[in-house]
């Protein structure tokens, strides 16, 4: 007999819904996570944090530009990021309420520690005044996320070179900041410096920020962050970074470049926290690249221990790990979620807001050798101006043949414009189910409207008669899941049904 | 108790002698000396306008009374302008190098150095202590990812209150022509040194957090504000004490200290603190 039926090692939002999933079931559950309370760096470092600093820059600029006329709105010069993110700790007390009472609930033990494994059925945790706690499980679910990657030619000090764990420890706005890395994580922090007015540089080996976007919408993004008075340096190689001693950050770039910033942040990727979690003992083996080894069930080369979220590696966001716990915890205790979805939307909280799903106009073209391109931009509708949210794209990728949706793409300035899964309608969607909606005006979800398409429509229509003739002739339409786009503006956000061939 | 100096009452010096110095506290009439070495280093190097401005930025970090006089001027309307300067850094960043040698230099020519007859001892163990104890503030402040340039500056000046009231106290017993063991004396600048350090801040207008590690860095139950650097200073501060006085600070006391559970300081991550203690021993030891 073990203590527990799982036990979950890190509470982070793979963690938690493993643990809430597995005691839903009646299981004997324990969560075990380094903090006091769970959430993990989501709560603590990464989401939460960055959001409410987002939230601040961009309401900030928002009011700069829709008071522009009336009042000359200006920031401190040495404006304190405290200040800036006053309601932090309000937001992750709630957060972390909310989630104690989820797990208690639940009936969900939480254990403050450290967990090693011992053999693949039990662990020690290491608890915070030196003592330790030994136990048994039969299953295990590991989701102790990950940490930033830190380079050897990159000595992070947490006081002048930073990384995504410290730098919202700043506790005032530097003069120039610059970020090495080109992802997700460097993009959003980039922007949201450049929007609360320091002179932010990127610099990567990369040609291009965010290589796995749509180009255009990249393209969107870079002009918005020089607007800004941002920069990207793409193709550079980077030597080394240190803290000159007195006030600066010195980078050095292949070719005897050299940069000066007050602070330097590294956003050069994240790596499996799996450090000290006794995976030998447990016969748990990893990837060359340090990621957790799973299979398609997430379980892991120990059969009955699983992993989720981070540790496993890529897509690594909230909302994938999530859906990975659960996966995790109904495997192991033998419920059957059915297949997972292979579409992943990616939101990028940038500033301006990224939002994809399905192909890019580039692959499109790689694989069906033509695309028919939709594009509408903000600019021209009303709603937009009026809400001085006008620089927002919103772009559709269709089959050139058939008229089926394959990819669909956002820019926008609010929480809206991100591109998410319509869960439950699995019919293929086309072209002309776009042009159905009646909207009201003023709204931005106009920009789908039948006019800004019509370009796209019409270099369609004699393909996909041509089409048309093919399926009767017999030719396999992919079964492919629904996908909604949210473009910024009104609280009932236009969505351009799309389906994604992948 | 893990500092003497808190149960150690003042009875042994005059009621007048402490009003005074209340009195003075309250009017500003106290001043923060620079120890003597400090001083000629920084009318050495401050005066050279082709010195390595290293060597300044580094003779501010290592010298409370150099860096609570800097970050007192730079927290003027002058300089800082709409919003306070909170750490050192910030201020060269600011003001530039140029500007901090000239306030620098100013102050070192006005403020005077310690002359204490008989307290030469525990004055430089005071500035060797808040030194260690703000290189430890910085290790805690690292290792649990939160705000390093705070902590430092916390740790660092936590004690200012101490070479404030000692070198005022002298003053005053001399002036009244008292004589007073130096026991005694140390024991009061022990008993009263977070009151008169939190009401200093308060008048040289330091950053907040500074202010409360300065004033709560002994409290067993710290106010909610900047309760995070309150609870580093008050670990770093028996950090520091356990690496120059370890009879006074067991490390199995340490281990127990108050503050580790809520800054979510692991024993392994302690341990890595523990790590940087020669060395920082050494750098705080070489101050005079």
């Amino acid at each position: 007999m073990t203590d527990y039926d799982l036990v979950v090692v890190g509470g982070g939002p793979a963690g938690q819904k493993a643990a809430v999933q597995a005691a839903k079931t009646g299981a004997r559950v324990l969560l075990i996570e380094r903090a006091k309370s769970a959430g993990g760096a989501c709560v603590r470092y990464g989401t939460i944090p960055s959001k409410t600093l987002r939230e601040t820059a961009l309401s900030l600029g928002k009011f700069r530009k829709l008071t522009a006329h009336v009042m000359d709105v200006e920031m401190p010069a040495h404006l304190q990021v405290s200040s800036l993110m006053e309601r932090k700790e309000e937001v992750i007390s709630a957060h972390e309420r909310y989630m104690h009472a989820q797990l208690s609930r639940n009936g969900i033990e939480l254990q403050q520690g450290v967990a090693r494994f011992t053999s693949p059925e039990t662990l020690e945790v290491a608890l915070l005044d030196g003592g330790k706690r030994a136990l048994s499980s039969r299953y295990f679910v590991i989701a102790a996320g990950s940490a930033p990657r830190t380079p050897d030619n990159v000595p992070v000090d947490h006081e002048h070179i930073l990384d995504s764990d410290s730098l919202l420890s700043l506790s005032y706005l530097p003069e120039s900041l610059v970020v090495l890395g080109a992802g997700v994580i460097a993009c959003e922090y980039a922007s949201i410096f450049a929007a609360l007015g320091v002179k932010v540089t990127i610099i990567d080996k990369g040609e291009r920020p965010l290589s796995f976007m749509d180009q255009e919408l990249v393209e969107h993004f870079l002009k918005e962050l020089r607007q800004a008075g941002g920069d990207f340096l793409g193709g550079k190689t980077l030597e080394g970074a240190r803290f000159d001693g007195l006030s600066s950050v010195e980078t050095r770039l292949a070719g005897g470049e050299l940069l000066r910033s007050e602070k330097l942040f590294c956003a050069l990727g994240r790596v499996a926290a799996v450090a000290g979690l006794g995976l030998d003992a447990a016969g748990v083996k990893v990837t060359p690249r340090g990621l957790v080894q799973v299979d398609e069930h997430l379980r892991t080369s120990a059969p009955n221990i699983y992993a989720a979220g981070d540790v496993i590696g890529p897509p690594a966001l909230a909302s994938t790990s999530m859906e990975q716990g659960r996966r995790a915890a109904c495997h192991a205790l033998g419920l059957d979620l059915g297949k997972q979805g292979a579409l992943a939307p990616a939101g990028i909280y940038t500033i301006p807001e990224l939002g994809s799903v399905g192909l890019t106009e580039q692959q499109v073209r790689e694989r069906f050798g033509d695309a028919l391109v939709g594009r509408a931009k903000f600019e021209e509708v009303a709603r937009g101006q009026i809400s001085a949210a006008e620089n927002g794209l919103l772009k559709v990728v269709v089959h050139a043949e058939t008229g089926v949706v394959l990819g669909a793409h956002a820019a926008g300035e609010r929480d809206r414009a991100r591109a998410h899964r319509s869960n439950g309608d699995h019919r293929r969607p086309h072209l002309r189910d776009l042009h159905r909606h009646r909207l009201q005006l003023p709204n931005v979800r106009r920009s789908l409207s039948r006019r800004r398409l019509r370009p796209a429509q019409t270099a369609a229509r004699p393909r996909l008669r041509q089409a048309r003739r093919r399926r009767v002739r017999g030719r396999e339409w992919p079964s492919q899941p629904m996908i909604a786009v949210e473009a910024p503006g009104g609280r009932g956000a236009m969505k351009a049904h799309t389906a994604v061939c992948n | 108790m893990a500092n003497a100096a808190r149960s150690i009452d003042t009875a042994a010096v005059p009621q007048a002698v402490l009003d005074e110095l209340t009195w003075r506290v309250q009017q500003g009439k106290v001043e923060l000396p620079l120890l003597p070495g400090v001083a000629m280093e920084v009318t050495n190097v401050a005066a050279q306008e082709t010195a390595d401005s290293r060597v300044i930025a580094e003779l501010l970090r290592k010298d409370q009374a150099v860096a609570a006089h800097v970050l007192r001027v730079v927290a003027s309307p002058v300089y800082s302008g709409r919003t306070q300067i909170v750490s050192l850094q910030q201020a060269v960043a600011r003001l530039g190098v140029a500007k901090i040698r000239e306030i620098s230099l100013a102050i070192a020519f006005r403020v005077g150095v310690f002359k204490l007859k008989g307290f030469e001892a525990e004055i430089t163990a005071l500035f060797q202590h808040s030194v260690a104890a703000a290189m430890f503030a910085q290790e805690i402040a690292r290792v649990t990812r939160r705000n390093v340039e705070d902590a430092f500056m916390c740790g660092l000046l936590h004690d200012v209150g101490r070479p404030v009231i000692l070198h005022a106290l002298v003053q005053i017993l001399g002036e009244q022509k008292l004589r007073v063991p130096p026991q005694a004396v140390i024991a009061a600048t022990g008993a009263l040194h977070c009151e008169v350090g939190g009401t200093l801040a308060e008048s040289w207008n330091l950053p907040e957090a500074v202010e409360m590690s300065m004033r709560h860095h002994h409290s067993a139950t710290p106010p909610d504000a900047h309760v995070t650097s309150v609870r580093i200073t008050a670990l770093a501060d028996e950090l520091a004490r356990y690496t120059f006085e370890p009879e006074r600070m067991p490390e199995a006391e340490l281990r127990q200290h108050p503050a580790l559970a809520p800054l979510e300081l692991y024993p392994e991550m302690l341990d890595k603190v523990l790590a940087k203690g020669e060395s920082i021993r050494q750098a705080a030891g070489t101050l005079s």
